[in-house]
């Protein structure tokens, strides 16, 4: 029945896409920065933290809403709402948007402040894992 | 207040000055933020206002000036150290739409920790008074009348400290300056009587510490004023605010709560106003619910029962940066949101006012 193992594959690969949805993300910093823990990240991309410099993803692309739902358990909209109190009250700038994960590894790569998330497959000798995403 | 003052103008000279100077490295973010509304007080017996610097407000039909206004804000920076905000808020004031700058400083970022303002300034006498203004980032429709008295912007300085310890976030905002206004006043037989309310000496202390989904914060202003009367004599007036709130949002429920007293040095004004709110997160969706009142304790209020709203609404993100927000509320005609209240009209009785807005960053 050579339908029905057609039929299993195609499940089979439809649940793989599904959870490759989840894929394993990190935080990552200059080589010459220290680790983060949880709170930390939080705060540096929520815009709490003054000293960091968050570098953010584009907002079209899976991995940011899926690691600010992760991080911060919070939908890119409120994220947005909890930003823009601290813009338009001159506490921060909004995070500078780059276009994939190679462009943030090279922000990264460049600023000792930066701190920025990629996937973990994209993770090389240029920039340093600060947090693992779980 | 003037448009712009001659500080705010002594301000924007020094910062073209050091634009022309740091020509080479500069950095400049444009944004902004506003709202679009429909407001409607379901009464001819009162109009009804959001800001104690508007003379004119909904009675009986939608009115969309009351809720609608819109702010852009430029910022540059300099160098790691110098940058400068400015930021425009057109909004209705008096009985139309006016420009003003809000913010207008330059900054330095004196160490990691501290920052230094000078210039125009929006004080944050309460919680979220720095950004009652941007209607995106809140949950509801407008903050409670109750405990967001308007303040004008100040032309001083500021101070902002912010460190952690032990997990908790601290942040310190100490702000001097002086601020002056046009405002209107509710005074039950003359009727709505406006005022230019100078405030000679404004200073204001903010205290914030955070944890996880928890903020607390206490906040103290103080002010030396004169209330300009048009029809009796200047009046004036040493005022105090005193200030406790406190926030949780663990990303679905979200709970505020906010208490303040207000004293004069002649006990004819004093106040105590306070609300509790909170709402849950469905998606893009937020239903919520406020209750609010304001107890009228000065020798100036004789007989003017507590003023007390409860509102309930619903936030819907929309789309990217879009929020549209539904709000129904009741609210007591002896609240300071009512103005021209028709005489005779019994303060104890409520309204219901309702309010359609579209909300929007950029």
């Amino acid at each position: 029945m050579p339908n029905v193992r057609t039929l299993l594959a195609a499940l089979m690969l439809a649940t793989a896409a599904g959870t490759a949805g989840a894929r394993d993300l990190v935080v990552v910093v200059h080589p010459s920065a220290t680790a983060l823990d949880k709170e930390q990240v939080v705060d540096i991309f929520l815009g709490r933290a003054p000293k960091a410099v968050p570098v953010d993803q584009t907002h079209t692309a899976p991995i940011r809403a899926e690691f600010y739902r992760e991080v911060t358990g919070r939908d890119l909209a409120q994220v947005r709402a909890v930003w823009s109190r601290v813009i338009f009250t001159g506490k921060a700038r909004a995070p500078k948007e780059y276009p994939d994960s190679a462009a943030v590894k090279k922000a990264v790569a460049e600023n000792p402040r930066a701190v920025g998330y990629i996937e973990k497959s994209a993770v090389d000798a240029t920039v340093k894992v600060a947090y693992e995403v779980p | 207040m003037l448009p712009v003052p001659r500080t705010a103008a002594w301000w924007l000279s020094a910062l073209a000055v050091c634009t022309t100077a740091h020509a080479g490295d500069l950095d400049a973010q444009f944004s902004g933020y506003g709202t679009v509304a429909a407001t409607y007080a379901d009464t001819h017996a009162a109009a009804y206002r959001t800001s104690w610097q508007q003379s004119r407000g909904s009675r009986g039909k939608v009115d969309a000036g009351v809720d609608s206004r819109v702010g852009m804000q430029l910022d540059l920076s300099f160098d790691d150290t110098f940058s400068a905000t400015g930021q425009a808020l057109a909004q209705r004031l008096g009985d139309r739409g006016k420009v003003t700058a809000e913010w207008l400083y330059a900054q330095a970022q004196v160490t990691p920790e501290t920052v230094v303002r000078a210039g125009r300034l929006v004080l944050p006498a309460f919680m979220l008074s720095d950004v009652r203004n941007v209607g995106y980032s809140q949950h509801w429709a407008h903050t409670p009348y109750e405990v967001y008295l308007t303040f004008p912007a100040v032309d001083g300085a500021q101070l902002l400290w912010r460190d952690s310890w032990q997990g908790v976030r601290f942040s310190v905002q100490p702000t001097v300056g002086r601020a002056e206004a046009d405002m209107y006043y509710e005074r039950g037989a003359t009727g709505l009587t406006p005022a230019r309310t100078v405030f000679h000496r404004l200073y204001g202390l903010s205290v914030t510490a955070e944890k996880g989904p928890w903020t607390a914060r206490l906040g103290y202003t103080g002010a030396d004023a004169t209330i300009e009367w048009s029809t009796m004599p200047a009046e004036p007036l040493k005022y105090t605010f005193s200030s406790l709130g406190l926030q949780y949002d663990d990303g679905h429920l979200m709970a505020m709560a906010e208490m303040m007293i207000g004293k004069t040095d002649t006990a004819h004004y004093d106040i105590a106003g306070q609300y509790v709110t909170a709402g849950y997160r469905l998606g893009s969706w937020m239903p919520y619910a406020t209750l609010a009142w304001l107890d009228y304790e000065g020798t100036a209020f004789s007989r003017l029962p507590d003023a007390r709203t409860s509102a309930v609404g619903v936030r819907w993100d929309v789309v990217k940066d879009v929020a549209v927000k539904a709000q129904l509320e009741r609210a007591r005609y002896s609240g300071q949101q009512f103005i021209d209240v028709t005489p005779g009209t019994d303060p104890r009785k409520s309204a219901s006012v309702g309010t359609l807005s579209v909300e929007f960053v950029f």
